[in-house]
């Protein structure tokens, strides 16, 4: 089983590129189940057809006791099994727990162990900020760490904060580092700033997604790329990290 | 209100049932809290406190602690402890301020044993759950650390359950040759709901039956019965031949339960349960008394420890 979690800074496109990761590995005929982590509860909107789904902590708080993934869940493109663990309202509450009491729940449901996924997406809130938001790559979680990043001097720096972070984690049996997607925002010299982080954090980038209209007119339409315009150059660069992750 | 008590006081917490499992294994039992919950097992919910050594401490967890998840730093301190204390392992247990915090016990185990020579056995356990959970949590974590599948020692019957939070002083301690030599057990008896789990955990053959009631009908008990307390101890009284429905605030089993069986969480069930069942006896702890006072049956004073704190 391939777990993989993706962080960023916040609207570097995590989402965007995990619900494409996800379409795409599904249409390799994998069985997929994409996690969101993140309050605002949008990871799996485009696996939807632009349709929300209704997160684990607004199913907790309306006093029901989930007894099976499927009360929990949803199917997407593909196939993709859809969570979202959402969290309090903004301002209240603590976001990172409402992580932690979903993956707890998800635990208790066997929910691996039901729905035998080839890959698990975890699609985390913008950077590890707190216990609760490193629990998608505790032992037993994922197992590699994706960056989106741009050329933009706070990506980078959010990037450098992650690789950090993950760095402490070594003696826990974490999850690494596997490498970095360059999602362009067409910066003047993206490509070289983002290699020498690359070759200074020793992450390689595994992926360049161009900037395309392809993606945001998919969107648009609540579809990945990868459903709505599988033959654009952005779907096959998503088409084409899929299959390198499944290579190892 | 759901969930208010107004008669009865708060049950023994999970983190509770979790040390009274640890307490005679001659571990160094670290409680991760304030110093609250370790108070609390201390002063309330353990009473060979007072007959026996254990090495149980607080890991005094400060705002600070908290905040920045300082788990190295607690590391350090039970590495400390350990070169003090002869032990031959450490436990950890959790209390809401770690749950809260969203500690991790499988990189906590890994810090520490990184620091100390005896293995360390995390215990999961949130101060929000009863007893029972805490002491099936930390079964589970002694047969994952210690249980071996080539036992050296062939053990005849071994009591899984009968721990004080249930039995008071009719207890029946585990040890840790116990816990390795486990799978090697000729008879796996399961006591209490935490000991049903265990041995379920173990997946080998087991009998459910408490032994303190097995051959001993407690006095005064005498037709339509409701039996409120562990459901071993309900079950056991069953198959002795009275006639008994049980009513429980902790864990009811599906090879347990019958109809008319009940696994109660509000005070107010127990009331109605009483007020509709027509019983001509309760047997249950003498503090739920005070719930029914216009009940003018027969009442026997079973004793839970984790309900009433009365051996």
């Amino acid at each position: 089983m391939l777990k993989i979690a993706i962080y960023g800074k916040g609207g570097i496109g995590k989402s965007t590129v995990t619900s494409n990761l996800s379409a795409a590995f599904a249409s390799m005929g994998k069985r997929v189940i994409q996690i969101g982590c993140d309050p605002k509860a949008d990871s799996t909107i485009n696996l939807l057809g632009g349709k929300p789904l209704k997160p684990v902590i607004e199913i907790l708080k309306d006093g029901i006791d989930p007894t099976s993934a499927k009360e929990i869940s949803q199917e997407g493109f593909g196939g993709v099994l859809c969570i979202e663990t959402g969290g309090p309202t903004p301002g209240l509450g603590c976001a990172g727990r409402g992580i932690i009491a979903t993956f707890n729940l998800l635990d208790e449901l066997g929910l691996f162990e039901e729905y035998k996924p080839d890959v698990v997406l975890y699609d985390v809130l913008g950077d590890v900020v707190c216990g609760g938001f490193a629990a998608p790559i505790r032992e037993g979680y994922a197992e590699q760490v994706l960056i989106v990043t741009s050329g933009e001097k706070m990506a980078l720096y959010a990037a450098n904060n992650i690789c950090q972070a993950v760095r402490n984690f070594e003696d826990r049996g974490y999850a690494n580092v596997r490498g970095l997607i360059l999602n362009k925002r067409n910066v003047p010299g993206e490509d070289e700033k983002v290699k020498e982080f690359a070759d200074g954090h020793n992450a390689p980038i595994v992926a360049v997604i161009p900037r395309s209209d392809d993606i945001t007119l998919c969107e648009d339409k609540g579809m990945t790329v990868v459903e709505g315009a599988k033959d654009s150059e952005a779907a096959q660069r998503f088409l084409d990290l899929a299959k390198m992750l499944l290579e190892g | 209100m759901k969930g208010l008590r107004k008669v009865l006081t708060p049950f023994a917490p999970d983190q509770s049932g979790a040390s009274g499992v640890l307490y005679s294994m001659g571990a160094l039992i670290v409680i991760i809290d304030a110093g609250g919950c370790t108070g609390n097992v201390c002063g309330f919910d353990e009473p060979r406190w007072h007959e026996s050594r254990s090495a149980v401490f607080s890991a005094g967890l400060r705002d600070m602690d908290a905040i920045l998840g300082r788990d190295e730093l607690l590391a350090s301190k039970i590495g400390s402890a350990v070169e003090r204390i002869d032990t031959s392992f450490v436990a950890v247990i959790g209390t809401p301020v770690p749950a809260t915090i969203g500690t991790d016990y499988k990189a906590l185990k890994k810090l520490i044993e990184g620091k100390v020579d005896i293995p360390v056995v995390p215990v999961v356990s949130n101060g929000m759950k009863l007893y029972n959970e805490g002491e099936k949590e930390a079964y589970k974590a002694l047969i994952d650390e210690f249980a071996t599948d080539t036992p050296e020692v062939e053990t005849g019957q071994l009591v899984i359950g009968m721990t004080p939070l249930t039995y008071g002083k009719d207890y029946i301690d585990l040890t840790l040759d116990d816990i390795k030599n486990i799978r090697g057990a000729k008879k796996l008896v399961a006591a209490s709901a935490s000991g049903i789990d265990a041995c379920e955990y173990l997946g080998k053959e087991f009998e459910i039956f408490s032994p303190v009631f097995k051959n001993s009908i407690p006095e005064g008990i005498k037709g339509k019965t409701l039996v409120c307390h562990d459901e071993v101890v309900g079950k056991t009284l069953r198959d002795a031949g009275v006639n008994c429905d049980i009513a429980t605030f902790f864990k009811l089993h599906d090879s347990v339960k019958q109809d008319g069986d009940k696994k109660i969480t509000q005070e107010d069930e127990f009331i109605e349960m009483v007020r509709d069942g027509g019983y001509d006896t309760i047997a249950a702890d003498i503090c739920l008394k005070e719930l029914v006072p216009d009940y003018e049956g027969n009442w026997v004073d079973l004793k839970c420890f984790a309900i009433s704190g009365r051996t």
